[in-house]
């Protein structure tokens, strides 16, 4: 055991990047000045455990330095006309924060009252009913994924429920939502570069640790999506996300000096070691192996059992997780509400012998949260934890001394003031590039080759990102804890896909909640309209079930590549932008986010290669009464179809945030009012799919005339067939309730477009009333299902 | 100190989900023979504990009577197999589950357990091709590590 200092104080340029590199702190040279200056200025070294602190607490995976430092955002519009006078000049934007003059600033100009608590603590929490409240994070696991699938997938869906129960005084997690990206599980083995997973791997090791953990720890996977493109090949994403349900009074925490600084669940091991510096590095071949882990839903399921009683028997002050950082974040992020922290390292409950005192300080084992408990409560407290076999251990205590002091047998590890370690990091200035290429107006990529519209309808229905992902879904238990009403598979066979789902947490109330994800692969082209399309649809999701767009919160994942390119960065800006473009209009704050920026891969040769910017979207609306929810199937023979929406000729699509918001809205009014029968979002593959999926999971026929649909210019029949325009929606209205549907919607771009059939055929009107498209609904079917099914 | 190996698999006419799985991986990476493949759940527990604490354990914890079968420190050599096993250092949860469930069951000793699964694959294969097959599908040597029988 022991504690090695570090010569920096007389060390140069060079050797202080080595010093990072060596000791994998991910600090660039100007940090590792600033960590020379501070100790320069108290006359000695640092410890290895000081460094490790401070990297940890500096690293992009905590801090967020990129998006919260100053950028300055240079633009142009390569397409502008010729005459107008600033036209093709570069423009120049500084953003001093840019998560601050964005995505939050849509939150604190709505400034909505059922926003309870906004991106502060682990989770975004806003008002469920009086006595209530939701809490919803999302996360990223995508390094550790991308090596060890299982294990990787596990500790990210363990990771972010521990957010849930680490937030506020703790809430009890309700349901799973996972969104995922991988490389096309068809590509070709020989092409694989050494040390990669084939997709097929990835794929099926991140569901199975979906499922394992999910299941395990008894909370629905109720929503999620996945996409699939090349551009995931060396770098997949896994979004995990948790939403909880908490009594509105448990919403906030407090530490007090004197309080006992309490380790619960999980023992530490060597596992996870700089993993929130290792996820801001970009991935090689040739990484660490320490830095993956496998988890134990067992230990956090008996963990979140006893949190909530102990919670409700208000025994503790406040409570938060052990993610990345391990104890040195944990116990350094409580430490900043009371002013400072003494920990006594050596009476960590440890996996093994052997830990040095830095490694237990950093250590990312699983499964573990830090309480902050009164002393008196400290008894009452261990007895709950010691009832369930759960294991806690007091390691200190909070303190108001401004210091972070952390001890070994005595020996003094790590000495630091909080004030430096959490505001002494030195504001990163990058620059970012964005130049508008000219926008073509027919882009829609379907080739306009031989095969009939049938045929490219198959082909769409068939494709990765189309076709039904039931394979997946049904390793999910999306039913346990008996809440979700609205399940991800629905219609006559449950097998048809929902657009949202929809719990109902409490047992005596019809109050419930929505929750959907948006994500595209737009950003490849255009980065604003991506991210305005991930909010509309999102949304759109919410809608069409049946939710409250009034009260709605949005979260954001930026994933993106090497933002060390101007280039990227300047994408990531346009995206930040589109969020508060879009989302302040629409009235849907932000109550969340989370990004991961280093999303590249280096190739043996030496390429580098950055996945295509990808922004998810996730949405949770509080709405009054589950009875009034719609599902996407169709219901009745001879009820009327109608289109919400204008459908545009244009790829990448975009957003008018201002007329869909007035669309969703009356559309919400009818679905309240029960004029709608069934509702479907239309998005990929547009009303083609939209209209397949409706069809076959009611086991309904439909005929649609393409003549009826509203368009912005005249369009040949298959553009206005797959167009994937925002904001519009396929509404099976009730036939009896027509007249009154027509009332909600008035003077909004909506029209009539087809009608319920009997027989089991999809049939297509073309923009001349000929007959482009008669087949039978279970053909379609049969196209949509069997793609994943391929890959059980 | 004793020490067992405890190999628990389905009895003949269970489905076994897995196996089935790992066939159809196979025959993605073109390996393109009439195999079967069986999966095994393996358990190494030592300390000093007798066998006949070890055939409680195995039938009491380890196992379903209903459709499973174990073997203790029984060979099955009848066809290729290939071990995989979590490396030193990386956590095994299973195995501290079963250390849990041992002493809950009444069995207060210090014991070592180790978990780990073994596939036993019939079909005539190559040994470059079942290196493959432990590479590619079977352990990811990130946390793993393999043996072919």
């Amino acid at each position: 055991m022991k504690t090695v200092s570090i010569n920096l104080l007389n060390a140069d340029k060079t050797q202080l990047q080595k010093i990072s590199k060596d000791y994998l702190l991910s600090l660039n040279l100007e940090e590792m000045k600033a960590i020379q200056n501070y100790f320069q200025s108290k006359k000695r070294n640092p410890t290895d455990a000081e460094l490790e602190t401070i990297a940890q607490t500096w690293s992009e995976h905590c801090k967020h330095k990129t998006l919260t430092g100053s950028i300055q955002y240079r633009w142009k519009m390569e397409n502008a006309p010729e005459g107008s006078p600033r036209g093709r000049k570069w423009k120049i934007k500084t953003y001093n924060n840019l998560l601050k003059e964005t995505i939050f600033k849509v939150t604190e100009e709505l400034n909505k009252k059922w926003c309870l608590s906004v991106f502060k603590d682990n989770a975004g929490i806003i008002e469920f009913d009086k006595k209530n409240a939701v809490a919803f994070k999302v996360e990223t696991h995508n390094h550790p994924s991308a090596l060890e699938p299982y294990g990787g997938a596990e500790t990210g869906i363990g990771g972010v429920i521990r957010d849930i129960l680490g937030c506020g005084l703790g809430a009890k997690p309700v349901m799973n939502t996972d969104i995922f990206c991988f490389g096309p599980l068809n590509y070709p083995d020989k092409k694989i570069p050494e040390g990669i997973h084939h997709p097929r791997r990835i794929y099926r090791g991140v569901v199975s640790g979906v499922r394992d953990y999910g299941n395990r720890m008894g909370i629905p996977t109720a929503n999620g999506s996945i996409i699939f493109d090349e551009g995931y090949m060396f770098n997949p994403l896994v979004y995990c996300g948790t939403i909880g349900i908490m009594p509105k009074s448990k919403v906030s925490k407090k530490v007090e000096p004197g309080d006992i600084i309490l380790s619960v669940g999980g023992r530490t091991g060597r596992d996870g070691i700089h993993g929130a510096t290792f996820s801001s590095l970009s991935l090689d071949k040739d990484i660490e192996t320490s830095v993956v882990q496998i988890g134990n839903p067992i230990v956090e399921k008996k963990l979140a059992d006893t949190i909530i009683e102990a919670r409700d028997k208000n025994l503790y002050n406040a409570i938060t997780d052990c993610g990345a950082g391990g104890f040195s974040s944990a116990i350094g992020e409580l430490a900043i509400i009371s002013n400072g922290a003494k920990v006594y390292l050596e009476k960590a409950p440890l996996k093994y012998k052997g830990l040095q005192p830095w490694e237990i300080w950093i250590s990312e084992a699983q499964e573990r949260m830090v309480f902050a408990v009164p002393k008196k409560n400290l008894k009452e407290i261990l007895k709950i934890f010691n009832d369930e076999d759960v294991s806690a251990t007091p390691l200190g205590e909070f303190t108001n001394t401004g210091k972070l002091e952390v001890f070994y047998n005595d020996k003094v590890v790590c000495y630091i003031d909080m004030d430096f370690l959490h505001n002494g990091v030195p504001k990163t200035k990058k620059v970012a590039i964005w130049s508008d290429k000219a926008k073509s107006t027919s882009m829609i990529p379907i080739n306009t080759g031989k095969l009939c519209a049938l045929s490219k309808l198959k082909k769409i229905l068939s494709s990765f990102n189309v076709c039904s992902k039931e394979s997946v879904i049904r390793q999910y238990d999306y039913e346990v804890q008996a809440q979700t009403v609205i399940k991800p598979l629905v219609g006559m066979k449950n097998d048809g896909p929902s657009d949202a789902a929809v719990i109902k947490p409490l047992f005596d109330s019809c109050k419930g909640f929505v929750v959907s994800n948006g994500i595209n692969l737009y950003g490849k082209t255009d980065p604003y309209w991506m991210a305005a399309s991930a909010i509309d649809e999102a949304l759109r999701n919410i809608i069409a079930v049946g939710g409250n767009l009034a009260r709605t919160a949005l979260l954001d994942n930026f994933c993106w590549g090497a933002l060390d390119k101007p280039e990227q960065l300047g994408g990531l800006v346009k995206a930040a932008q589109a969020c508060y473009d879009i989302a302040k209009v629409f009235g849907t704050p932000f109550i969340s986010g989370k990004d991961s920026l280093n999303n590249k891969y280096v190739l043996q040769n030496g390429k580098l290669v950055s996945i295509p910017p990808t922004l998810l979207i996730s949405a949770v609306s509080v709405i009054d009464d589950i009875r009034k929810c719609i599902t996407m199937d169709l219901k009745k023979a001879g009820n009327p179809i109608y289109i919400v929406g204008t459908t545009k000729d244009e790829f990448p699509p975009t957003v008018e945030p201002k007329t869909a918001k007035e669309q969703m809205i009356a559309l919400q009014k009818a679905i309240q009012k029960e004029t709608v029968a069934s509702c479907h979002d239309c998005s990929e593959g547009g009303i083609g799919v939209a209209c397949s999926e409706m069809c076959f999971s009611g086991e309904f026929g439909m005929e649609i005339i393409l003549k009826n649909i509203p368009v912005e210019n005249k369009m040949l029949d298959e553009a206005v067939l797959f167009s994937e325009s925002n904001s519009r929606f396929i509404v099976e209205v009730k036939r009896e309730k027509e007249i009154e549907f027509r009332k909600f919607l008035k003077r909004k771009i909506f029209a009539k477009i087809g009608i319920v059939l009997e027989s089991k055929r999809f049939i297509v009107k073309g923009v001349n009333a000929d007959i482009i498209i008669d087949s039978d609904i279970f053909e379609l079917k049969k196209c949509w299902q069997k793609t994943l099914s391929e890959y059980d | 100190m004793a020490e067992y190996k405890i190999l628990v698999k389905y009895k003949i006419g269970f489905f076994d989900a897995e196996g089935e799985r790992i066939k159809k991986d196979i025959l993605n990476y073109r390996i393109k023979k009439s195999i079967s493949v069986e999966t095994a759940q393996v358990y190494e527990i030592s300390g000093s504990i007798t066998f006949k604490e070890i055939k409680k354990i195995a039938i009491s914890l380890l196992s379903d009577p209903v459709s499973q079968l174990f073997f203790v420190n029984f060979n099955l050599g009848k066809t290729k197999a290939i071990e995989v096993y979590y490396k030193k250092g990386v956590t095994d949860s299973v195995a501290e589950t079963v250390k849990l469930g041992i002493i809950d069951m009444g069995v207060k000793k210090n014991l070592s357990v180790r978990t780990g699964k073994k596939y036993f694959i019939d079909g005539n294969l190559l040994q470059n091709e079942l290196k493959k097959i432990a590479e590619k599908i079977l352990a990811n040597n990130v946390v793993q590590d393999y043996k072919i029988e």
